[in-house]
């Protein structure tokens, strides 16, 4: 959940993610992106879990990751969960669907509010057998 | 380390610095940076001077891409960005110009009290306006609106709330545009955002986000703060806020189809969260008309508050709020794109503000303004951070060479991450109490990352800001009591 590391932005959060695989790259970004906005959490045994699917289509991959991440985010509002788990089904060049399991927020404390992800200085890039990416989050 | 030294930056006279528009083949004009040279080390320290150079790039833009003396590193613009691009000549528009959170804004509340009256209250006060004005990630309002009723609000803005016993007209009068811009089309929004937005009227949200009680501790325009009703020593209230996760949406919505734009106008731009297209075409005509219904939910959401406000004072002090004397000084918006007239070289120009973390600061006399402050002019208000001042500031006619536009705030200076380890979040609040100051946060990481220390000293922006003649100082404010998300 925390394997990822923060950059110093004046005043919004960036991260960088690095991963074998482009499907785990997306995974890690998803998750490294909950976990920016919690402090504490008190998960029970069995929390009640809300299923959601997304499906994507872009023009590039870095588009497809925004679109992902800030789908997350408005779901992760709208239906008040915090995404804890994510599967990536399928993923090209242009077009993703997704698997996400959320918990709901009433079990966690919170440390800030992401208000979306930008395109700014993104760019994802494969070198030393691994996918690397740098993402800035509006807070 | 020196990101912007690749930048050449010449000095005009002591508050304005110049990139001239060949540094890079894409720059349509040149860049302009307002800024003494103590402000100018921290700015070329991010990447803030680059995201001048970028804002010039945007098709039909006029004059100078600006940056205010608060500038700092943000997406796309920088923060304390100011552009504006002609329409009738291809002009863009930006939702990356505008931001995330669209009409983020400040609004100043004038009380009857000094500041010997509330002391002994203060603690109550501070807790009665937590308790009344829900803040923190996710947040939720005692309102719950069905889609429809939200669309009315998206519509209409704060008459909306005067209309339902949240406010009255005076308030109205006391809001840029009335709190309602005209031809806002909720049609334009999308369901999503509208799913967000639901229960989010009268939340302050998190981050920068504040509400606060100040005491006015310097006068320096006696004549208009005595128009303005405000004298030394007066308890007044600030709400930073904006329009929550309904705004948020509105501007990813766009910023996907926008990018799409780019190819399709044959647009190019440095960075991808500049994507644009003209103010003109059918899209950029789209988001004018959802941003503008984002934007009338932000001014609802702080009428919402400021009635939220009434009603903790009403239950501290035992009296009405009209016996208490609380009413809007002003409500400004510092995330927006307008489209206004300004005249340039003689002719009337019909241009698109992008104003990113900057404040429209109107002269006396301009038609827009409404008739009580056409005759002393626009207040202009500048918060500063929860240990020094906030300011007052009032448009003058000699912002012309900015559109009328003027700083939002101090301005950034630490990242999050090191403000972290720099701060504890119980050592803050205990110095701060210390001075006087009361903390009520929902998040202690939020207090950390807020801490004065993070900020640049408000006190040399708006001094910058008035030296250029870009607004006039007022009277000045110190915080007594702080509300955080």
């Amino acid at each position: 959940m925390t394997d990822y590391s923060q950059i110093e932005h004046t005043a919004d959060i960036g991260i960088k993610v690095q991963a074998p695989t482009l499907a785990e790259l997306f995974k890690k970004a998803a998750l490294a992106m909950m976990h920016q906005m919690i402090d504490k959490a008190e998960i029970p045994k069995k929390p009640r879990k809300k299923v959601v699917k997304i499906e994507l289509k872009a023009n590039s991959q870095e588009e497809l990751l925004v679109h992902f991440l800030n789908d997350l985010l408005s779901l992760s509002d709208s239906k008040e969960v915090i995404f804890r788990e994510v599967e990536i089904v399928l993923l090209t060049v242009n077009s993703l669907r997704a698997i996400a399991v959320g918990i709901p927020r009433r079990h966690f404390t919170f440390r800030t509010e992401i208000k979306a992800v930008t395109y700014h200085d993104l760019k994802i890039e494969f070198r030393n057998k691994q996918y690397h990416v740098q993402i800035i989050f509006d807070v | 380390m020196n990101l912007a030294t690749s930048v050449p930056l010449k000095q005009i006279d002591p508050v304005r610095y110049q990139i001239p528009s060949d540094y890079d083949p894409g720059m349509r004009v040149p860049g302009r940076i307002y800024a003494n040279e103590k402000l100018l080390v921290d700015i070329l320290k991010d990447k803030a001077v680059h995201q001048v150079v970028n804002v010039a790039h945007l098709p039909g833009i006029v004059g100078y891409s600006m940056a205010m003396p608060d500038m700092h590193w943000g997406y796309g613009f920088p923060i304390g960005g100011v552009a504006a691009t002609n329409i009738d000549e291809g002009g863009v528009i930006s939702p990356g110009g505008v931001g995330f959170d669209i009409n983020c804004g400040v609004r100043l509340v004038r009380t009857n009290f000094s500041e010997r009256e509330v002391r002994p209250q203060l603690r109550t006060l501070v807790k009665e306006l937590y308790h009344h004005v829900p803040a923190g990630v996710g947040s939720q309002s005692g309102l719950r609106l069905a889609s429809t009723e939200l669309k009315q609000v998206l519509a209409k803005g704060s008459r909306w709330a005067v209309e339902h016993g949240f406010g009255t007209p005076s308030d109205l009068e006391a809001t840029e545009d009335d709190g309602g811009i005209k031809d806002a089309n909720p049609d334009f929004v999308s369901e999503r955002a509208i799913d967000r937005g639901k229960k989010q009227i009268g939340t302050l949200g998190s981050g920068n986000h504040f509400l606060e009680v100040q005491v006015i501790d310097k006068i320096f325009e006696p004549v208009i703060a005595g128009e303005l009703n405000l004298f030394e020593n007066q308890v007044v209230l600030m709400i930073h806020c904006g329009s929550r996760g309904l705004g948020y949406q509105v501007c990813e919505d766009f910023c996907r189809l926008f990018v799409q734009c780019l190819e399709k106008y044959q647009i190019v731009v440095p960075d991808r969260q500049l994507a644009c297209a003209p103010v003109q075409s059918p899209e950029g005509k789209r988001y004018l008309a959802a941003m503008r219904s984002a934007a009338n939910f932000a001014f609802t959401n702080r009428q919402y508050i400021l009635h939220m406000v009434r009603k903790a004072f009403e239950t501290v002090f035992g009296q009405t709020w009209e016996e208490l004397g609380i009413h809007l000084i002003y409500d400004v918006a510092h995330n927006i794109a307008k489209i206004e007239t300004h005249s340039r070289d003689g002719k009337n120009l019909q241009l698109c503000v992008h104003r990113k973390g900057a404040t429209r600061a109107f002269p006396a006399g301009h038609p827009e303004l409404s008739e009580k402050y056409r005759r002393i002019g626009q207040p202009v208000i500048i918060p500063g951070d929860m240990g020094r001042n906030s300011y007052l500031l009032i448009g003058i006619e000699s912002a012309q060479e900015t559109f009328y536009s003027c700083c939002h705030g101090a301005g950034r200076v630490m990242s999050r991450s090191r403000a972290q380890k720099e701060f504890k979040a119980h050592e803050l609040i205990k110095e701060l109490e210390a001075r006087g100051i009361i903390v009520v946060a929902e998040s202690l990481d939020t207090v950390t990352e807020e801490a004065p220390g993070v900020y640049k000293d408000v006190t040399e922006v708006v001094d910058v800001v008035d030296q250029a003649g870009l607004a006039k100082k007022v009277c000045r404010m110190r915080p007594i009591g702080v509300v955080k998300g």
